[in-house]
């Protein structure tokens, strides 16, 4: 075979002289032997890189390289070659790169890279195609452009690390990923990511900001760097959208691990921690800051982002002519623009959560502006389902609002949507996340992202959240939880602001003490809606007396007595008559049978569900008695307080037993029962005995009815 | 540290010096020209500027310089992009022009300062040199076609919408020479051709802020094109420019967005909306436009402690309770007409017009004994009403003719009985008559009362 090849190319030389045109048969020829001769083996495969690589057939190659290419790149699939054949191949590829046309070579790889699944044939190809690609001369942004989209769907190809595990709210295990090199699409994520930032360096280092080169250059280069600046920043930023954000860029904490027998094979453990991901984002970064040195180009475009979006979406300056045209390109622009969204939060994380390259940034920007440039992205990327970027952009949003002293930003900025926008993005995360941890980081952005505005920016973002979530009860008693805050903080100023007093309060008050159904409102559904509703209320008669009556809760007593505490009242006694009834029917049949008998079956996707044991059933209707007493009391620690107000003195004896005949002091801890559970009563703040079949909480459990939303029982003692 | 880094700040602002040029005089920023600069231009606001700068702590400590970047600093001027002390000091500079601007803490990243570079409380000291400044191009295209400076920074953050109505001031300029000078009112992004507000001026309109002028360079293409315009002298291809002022334009806000004065601007607004749309006979809209009042403040009104405010608010009110009823009379629907109309009477017991469209509602209704009480009423209250009078009549007309037709109807159903069922076809065909006449008189009776009360209300509720 290597004869045949021989012969061909002995042929070629001597014609060569004479004559440019190759002789299609010569060709065939050629690709036929070369194919058997990397088949043959390694001493065949050998002759081949031998004579592709001599310099006195460079003209032949130059010419058959083109189709070549599809003969020499099979034999690189993994494990289709012995490995020696497959260095061979690559010296081929190596060697045509230097001979053949740039363009035409180009083209070529990129026509065998796209829908290719095979990494070691992807990466085999990345070095040739550095090679030509430095070879080209002139306007050459457009095609390395071109080829760095090529490469960068290879990427997206290869998918994210997998989770199995069920949805847990610890779990904690997605902050591991891509750091667990025990995925098995994390190692081809990485060493792909890692062969593209190599593969992309002297491209960077060829457009790299230098004053000295530009000057040297004419219009047309720095044109064309300008364009392949561009397309470097794209890419860049693209590796960011995928799959950098999708994975773990944090420092890792320096500690040893025992536990971990599984990762000493791979050789992981015996290095310090090093986060190969982070490496990633931090060349990526060092890039980027190469191109763009003091990151203004990546800045402009988050900034692109804030102006009042319908606006942008709208109005286009076109003349009509060039109307339709433009409009198609504009909005191809747009979708990318989007796409790359995800990259730029990203960039940002890294710029200002993990201060990568911060000192380069222009230290004049103010606080304000940095964060304002951020909030399209923040609120786009809360939408997100995946932990690692919710993360990116929880951690992103705590930076920004951490530089930001409260009461600095004015309402008049939430006159730009995405600041209104802001909140419900966080509110999105804190009901649908389902990790803990998230959750949690979410609410507290919230609480500081309320806090950074004045007095009526901070009212017009609650009120235009009751408005936007109304019905979802949690998210009504987070509310109600805030603007008890911002009342409490707010009767602290002299004298207080007109927008948590008076009438503006009196409009929130509407919206909160409401029962949706009056009377016949399900309590059990809404109580985290009417616990911190109460809770609130008993907060404001107890700090406000009615001479003062700085709240001007009093003006609309009335109103509030007739319309809610009144239906509140009757709705309570209706639901646990009800209960009642349910508990002794059941404690009865309970009694009677011993087994559990069918009284209503459940499907869930079409399978049945087990039905509840009679002890279950039995301690769902208990909790759900105590959640009634607990409104209860609440209801009767305001009647009570209301009463003395009226009457100038303290009614006597507990006034609810007029309403119920529960009483908080038959809970009362009179000494310590080892088997029974106490928890703080809510109305009196002493340490209650729970009824028998209360099943304690868990430790770190909360409690919502007695815990959480209810707030110190020292309010009363200012009253007391 | 922060004690030690305010300190070494009392020190050296005596040691760098300069005039300074906050506002309020507080020496939060101070400058000095340390190469004067060429020319008399000075940036404004928004516009594009571009900088050379080193930035050190009072210590000397270099902390940020973009010469050793080797990249300009460009930003936009006057918006709050950079530190308070930039954007004041950079916008007295002209080209060319180095200073020193030594900012304050409170000018420069306060309290907390700007970790990491920046420590808690530090004064910081530039060398500014202003490269170059420029009016930005606000257009898509990039391509020079509406160039802007602003002369006048606006209040807020809104801008109008397309659809919103606003009003400018124009002042259109060719070669030197003033062609335009003209208030004009117009719907942003819909009517502006309608009146003579060129594509231009349309377009950076939707990026101004209230109260905000601009001087706006426009490329024919975004103002008279190619044929240019013969009444103003501006031949075809012309690059003309404008003097541009938002003075106001119309805010979509809900009721709760607003404190109690912008409620009653927006009041009066949608009431001027309303009225229009009633003329133009457009009477469900109207009616949204009317019904907005309410929303605004319907829950505020009594309560308004300032009061003149309280006043206007109830005469809002008022007139948007009787506009309903009059839009309602023309949709038909006199439920409304009397729900709102008995509102009105609540807020003013002796309103004329609240009567007597109660009582031409119920008219239509066939409650003549209420209609008849109303519009006695008005002939209470103004004796010499015709409308009113002439309606009594009418009424007393009607009920007579009512009784008149139970009479003939029961003396039919007496006459039916006795003949047991015999004759039901002439039965039917006598009530259908007698209807259809009826139907007739209503239409007159009612054209006369609309017709009259289309003056009333055409000229808006006072």
């Amino acid at each position: 075979m290597a004869d045949d090849l021989k012969t061909v190319l002995q042929k070629y030389a001597e014609k060569s002289c004479q004559d440019d045109d190759l002789d299609p048969e010569d060709k065939d020829v050629f690709l036929v032997s070369a194919q058997k001769c990397l088949e043959n083996g390694e001493t065949d495969s050998e002759t081949l890189l031998r004579e592709v690589s001599n310099t006195a057939n460079a003209g032949f190659m130059c010419e058959v390289g083109w189709d070549l290419l599809p003969v020499v790149t099979p034999f690189l699939t993994a494990g289709k070659a012995p490995d020696t054949v497959q260095q061979h191949c690559r010296g081929v590829l190596g060697a045509l790169a230097e001979v053949c046309k740039p363009k035409e070579f180009v083209l070529g790889i990129l026509e065998k890279l796209e829908g290719l699944e095979d990494d070691n044939v992807f990466k085999a190809l990345l070095t040739p195609l550095q090679r030509v690609l430095q070879r080209l001369t002139g306007k050459r942004a457009h095609c390395i452009g071109l080829t760095l989209t090529t490469l960068h769907s290879h990427l997206t190809e290869i998918p994210l690390p997998s989770k199995n595990k069920p949805q847990d709210p610890e779990d904690e295990s997605w902050r591991q990923f891509g750091v667990d090199m025990k995925d098995k699409h994390v190692g081809r994520l990485l060493d792909t990511t890692e062969a593209l930032l190599e593969f992309v360096q002297p491209f960077v280092q060829m457009a790299r900001k230098d004053s000295s080169i530009e000057a040297a250059m004419n219009k047309e280069e720095l044109k064309d760097l300008e364009v392949l600046r561009k397309e470097l920043v794209k890419f860049l930023t693209r590796l960011f959208k995928y799959p950098l954000v999708y994975l773990n860029l944090e420092e890792l904490p320096v500690k040893e691990e025992e536990e971990t027998p599984g990762t000493e094979e791979t050789g992981q453990t015996q290095e310090p921690q090093q986060n190969r991901c982070r490496l990633c984002a931090q060349t990526n970064m060092s890039y980027l800051q190469a191109l763009d040195p003091s990151f203004s180009r990546l800045l402009g475009l988050c900034d692109h982002y804030c102006g009042p979006p319908d606006m942008r979406a709208k109005r286009k300056t076109k003349s009509a002519d060039k109307q339709q045209e433009g409009e198609e390109k504009t909005e191809e622009d747009d979708g990318k623009e989007e796409a790359s969204l995800l990259g730029l939060c990203c960039f940002s994380y890294l710029l200002f959560v993990e201060n990568i390259c911060v000192e380069k940034l222009p230290a004049v920007l103010s606080h304000e502006f940095l964060g304002a440039i951020h909030i399209v992205l923040i609120c786009e990327v809360l939408k997100k389902p995946h932990r690692p970027v919710i993360h990116k952009g929880l951690e992103l949003t705590k930076k920004l609002l951490g530089n930001l002293e409260p009461f600095s930003l004015s309402y008049e900025i939430l006159e730009l949507q995405p600041f209104a926008v802001l909140p419900e993005s966080l509110i999105h995360v804190m009901v649908n996340c389902p990790t803990k941890s998230l959750r949690k980081l979410a609410h507290d952005q919230f609480t500081a992202y309320v806090e950074k505005f004045d007095w009526r920016g901070r009212y017009q973002l609650l009120r235009g959240l009751m408005e936007k979530t109304e019905g979802h009860a949690g998210v009504m008693g987070l509310i109600i939880g805030k603007v008890k805050d911002q009342i409490d903080t707010c009767l602290k100023d002299d004298p207080p602001s007109d927008w948590f007093t008076g009438n503006k309060l009196s409009e929130l008050l509407r919206k909160i003490l409401h029962l949706p159904d009056g009377a016949t409102t399900d309590l059990l559904d809404n109580r985290d809606w009417i616990m911190p509703a109460l809770n609130l209320l008993r907060y404001l008669v107890i700090r406000d007396k009615p001479d003062q009556n700085q709240t001007g809760v009093w003006t609309d007593w009335p109103d509030v007595e007739k319309g809610f505490l009144r239906q509140l009242r009757t709705g309570v006694n209706l639901s646990k008559s009800h209960f009642q009834e349910e508990l002794k029917k059941t404690r009865l049949k309970q009694k009677n049978t011993n087994k559990p008998e069918v009284q209503a079956s459940i499907e869930v996707a079409g399978d049945k569900m087990p039905d509840m044991p009679y002890e279950q059933q039995i301690m769902v209707l208990e909790s759900s008695m105590q959640m009634f007493s607990v409104i209860e009391s609440l209801l009767g620690r305001i009647t009570e307080v209301t009463e003395t107000y009226r009457t100038g003195e303290k009614p006597q004896g507990k006034i609810y037993k007029r309403e119920t005949d529960w009483k908080c002091s038959d809970f009362h801890a009179a000494e310590d029962d080892k088997d029974a559970v106490y928890m703080t009563c809510p109305c009196c703040g002493e340490k209650t005995k729970m009824p028998p079949g209360f099943e304690p909480p868990k430790p770190g459990e909360e409690l919502k009815q007695f815990d959480i939303e209810l707030g110190p029982p020292d309010d009363d003692l200012q009253y007391l | 540290m922060a004690e030690n880094s305010s300190d070494q700040a009392a020190t050296s602002v005596t040691s760098t010096g300069g005039d300074d040029i906050t506002p309020n005089k507080d020496g939060g920023v101070l400058k000095k020209i340390l190469r004067q600069g060429e020319g008399e231009d000075r940036p404004l606001a928004e516009d594009k500027v571009s900088v050379h700068y080193v930035g050190t702590l009072t210590d000397g400590t270099k902390f940020d310089s973009s010469r050793d970047r080797d990249d300009k600093f460009e930003f936009t001027l006057g918006k709050g992009q950079v530190i308070k002390g930039w954007d004041l000091g950079v916008a007295t500079m002209k080209r060319g022009e180095l200073a020193q601007l030594t900012c304050r803490p409170q000018y420069a990243y306060g309290k907390r300062g700007s970790p990491p570079k920046i420590p808690e409380d530090a004064t910081l000291i530039f060398e500014v040199e202003l490269l170059d400044f420029f009016g930005e191009d606000i257009s898509e295209e990039k391509e020079g076609g509406i160039v802007r400076r602003v002369i006048k920074k606006g209040v807020g953050y809104d801008r109008p919408k397309e659809g919103a109505i606003a009003e400018i001031h124009l002042l259109g300029t060719y070669n030197g020479l003033v062609f335009e000078d003209r208030d004009v009112q117009y719907i942003v992004g819909e009517t502006a051709t309608d009146h003579g507000v060129v594509e231009g001026v349309d377009y950076a309109v939707t990026k101004m802020k209230a109260e905000e002028k601009w001087r706006v360079q426009l490329k024919s293409q975004f103002a008279f094109g190619n044929e240019g315009k013969k009444d103003f002298n501006i031949p075809a291809r012309a690059q003309v420019e404008y003097e541009v002022e938002l003075k106001n334009f119309e805010k979509v806000k809900e009721s709760w967005q607003m404190d109690t004065r912008e409620k009653l601007e927006a009041s009066d607004k949608v009431k001027a909306k309303g009225t229009t749309f009633f003329k133009g006979g457009k009477y469900k809209e109207a009616v949204t436009q009317y019904k907005k009042i309410l929303d605004y403040l319907e829950f505020d009104a009594d309560r308004i402690e300032d009061e003149e405010d309280k006043k206007s608010a109830g005469q809002l009110m008022l007139a948007a309770h009787l506009n309903l009823a009059m839009c309602y009379l023309k949709t038909d629907e006199p439920y409304e007409v009397i729900n709102h109309c008995s509102k009105a009477l609540e807020k003013d017991p002796n309103n004329e017009k609240a009567f007597f469209r109660r009582g031409q509602a119920r008219f239509t209704i066939r409650d003549y004994e209420e209609a008849r009480s109303d519009f006695n009423a008005v002939l209470k209250i103004d004796p010499n009403n015709k409308a009113a009078k002439n309606q009594v009549t009418t009424i007393l007309h009607h009920q007579k003719k009512e009784r008149e037709q139970e009479k003939k109807l029961y003396g039919s159903m007496f006459e039916k009985m006795a003949a047991q069922g015999c004759e039901v076809d002439s039965r039917g065909k006598h009530g259908g008559d007698s209807n259809k006449l009826e139907g007739r008189e209503m239409d007159g009776a009612d054209k006369d009362i609309t017709m009259k009360n289309d003056k009333d209300s055409a000229a808006g509720e006072p």
